[in-house]
């Protein structure tokens, strides 16, 4: 199992210095003078080739590569030319919303979808299984934002039951800054939830054809305990595999989210550094969350040993 | 061989009204497809002009279903919007296709190049696909030719993914091997007895790959970094009129 585990974290090693190299080589795209094009059209040739100097872009592409992957490495992703302040502080600062807000958002995801999942697998076939099937798939088939817009106007704006967006001002308590977290950690919850509905069913329905479900049943067991008791045990597996992929996609999610909340989260982030061509920002957000996109994933994999006792590598 | 491929076309609609979500859902799509094709015949106004006194106009007999913040007729906006939507989602699913069964199937049959093809497949996975569009869509402009290639980038190595784990099933079937011994080349055995058997994954991973580039259009066009914002597309959106769409 230790073996395993090095094997892993070496095959991880490599993931993240090809998402360090991906990153640099998007960033690289650019045609032209990206100096030039950061400071706009008053700016003259010296302006720009100071910037392109500042950036280290006027040496050789080899030699920024070197720097820029030891640099990483050493977690210096350069300076925020916008905020004039090292990437990782600004990411830094804007880390409490987005790690709350998908925490909260995957919590809400697996309450909704775990019932609705192992209901729709008891139930296979019927018009219910159907249903929450074809629910899942219109929640998915919804652009995240629609959902948010809608949301902010019936249930913030006009009942009133939620703060309709911001983050509650700068000198917010916790609790003030969490409520400001409630309606968009519901609508990515319910976005979310749609991709973890589609996969429990079928490996519910796996474990229910398991012979010890039949054992359990055959031993008089009611058929609510055999569920609860024994199969969704098992089911955890597979429901945090998901869980755990859909990582990603509950990124993108909070990226438009966030922005329709107006939560100072990566949304405003991004957004804003595309208006002001602040191109490291773009860069080390990519790579930040493509790093944690690559643990996670080991983690859900690591979570397989440890609840899993049968696999063995 | 030509009554076996009657035989299989009727079996095909068979099969198809068997299955009346199937049917309904093709129906609906064909209905959605044909009104935005036809926008130029049936929008009844026109998507770029900005009409005097028309601001935010409410639903009624000239604005079917109102006007937007500038003036502009939200029904014919919507017809057209779903040319450019559906454009781009065919465009990905199309060129993400191609991409993906190429590396797929290289990744899948050198066996010397699978390793490091793979990890290059995870290491794009990684990337959240709105983030991983928008780096090179705002370095490039936001056209959407540039929209398109972005988002083929990030949805190729999805399609690459399943190639290469389907590849890697077929190439040690008894019937590539019998090809092999026939003296057919390793071109020859790639693209007529491996990609055709491989093609069902294929074709089910990009139509979902459809609905999700148009579903990330949409999300990059919200964030106001995606196409052009005077041309229409379904990520268009006004905070004063959210149920536009």
């Amino acid at each position: 199992m230790v073996v395993y585990i090095f094997k892993r974290i070496k095959g991880l090693m490599v993931v993240i210095f090809l998402v360090l190299t991906i990153a640099f080589m998007i960033m690289r795209l650019d045609p032209g003078n990206s100096a030039a094009l950061m400071l706009g059209l008053e700016a003259n040739a010296e302006d720009s080739a100071a910037l392109r100097a500042q950036l280290g872009l006027d040496r050789p592409t080899l030699v920024q590569y070197r720097t820029f992957v030891f640099n990483s490495v050493k977690s210096d992703l350069g300076t925020s030319i916008f905020f004039n302040q090292p990437v990782i502080d600004v990411l830094w600062r804007r880390a409490e919303p987005i790690r709350s807000l998908s925490l909260f958002s995957l919590l809400i995801a697996l309450v909704i979808a775990t019932p609705i999942g192992i209901y729709a697998a008891c139930r296979c076939g019927s018009w219910l299984d159907q249903s929450a099937i074809s629910t899942a798939m219109l929640a998915a088939a919804i652009p995240s934002f629609w959902t948010g817009l809608m949301f902010q106007r019936y249930l913030a704006t006009e009942l009133g039951w939620f703060p309709a967006s911001g983050y509650g001002g700068p000198d917010a308590g916790f609790w003030t800054r969490m409520g400001h977290l409630a309606l968009p950690s519901i609508v990515l919850g319910i976005v979310n939830s749609a991709f973890i509905i589609r996969f429990t069913p079928a490996s519910m329905l796996d474990i229910l054809g398991e012979d010890y479900i039949r054992t359990a049943r055959s031993k008089g067991m009611g058929e609510s305990r055999v569920i609860l008791r024994h199969a969704l045990k098992k089911a955890v597996i597979p429901i945090s595999t998901v869980a755990g992929l859909t990582f990603a996609l509950l990124v993108s999610a909070t990226v438009v989210t966030g922005r329709v909340f107006n939560i100072p989260g990566m949304g405003n982030l991004i957004v804003s550094a595309v208006l002001h061509r602040d191109y490291p920002i773009i860069q080390g957000t990519l790579i930040v969350v493509a790093t944690l996109c690559v643990l996670i994933n080991f983690a859900t994999d690591l979570l397989y040993l440890l609840v899993d006792k049968r696999v063995k590598y | 061989m030509i009554a076996d491929s009657t035989a299989d076309t009727a079996c095909f609609w068979e099969l198809l009204f068997a299955r009346r979500n199937v049917l309904v859902a093709l129906i609906l799509f064909l209905v959605i497809a044909v009104l935005c094709l036809l926008a130029p015949l049936i929008a009844p106004a026109d998507p770029f002009k900005m009409a005097e006194r028309a601001r935010l106009a409410e639903p009624g007999a000239l604005y079917w279903l109102g006007a937007d913040a500038f003036s502009r007729d939200v029904a014919s906006r919507l017809l057209y919007a779903g040319q450019a939507s559906l454009t781009i989602g065919l465009g990905v699913a199309t060129i993400s296709s191609v991409i993906g069964i190429a590396i797929g199937l290289v990744a899948g049959f050198f066996r010397r190049l699978d390793a490091p093809m793979s990890r290059l497949i995870d290491a794009m996975m990684a990337f959240p696909d709105i983030l991983l569009a928008i780096a090179p869509v705002s370095i490039l402009s936001g056209s959407m030719v540039n929209v398109m290639i972005a988002l083929s980038i990030v949805y190729a190595p999805r399609i690459a993914r399943i190639v290469r784990a389907s590849t890697l099933v077929i190439r040690k079937l008894p019937y590539v091997e019998a090809a092999r011994a026939l003296g057919s080349s390793t071109w020859a055995i790639m693209t007529t007895h491996v990609l055709r058997n491989i093609m069902s994954p294929i074709i089910v991973q990009a139509t979902f790959i459809f609905a999700y580039a148009m579903l990330a259009e949409a999300g990059l066009s919200f964030l106001s970094v995606g196409v052009n914002p005077a041309t229409p597309t379904w990520g268009d959106h006004d905070q004063r009129r959210p149920s536009i769409h």
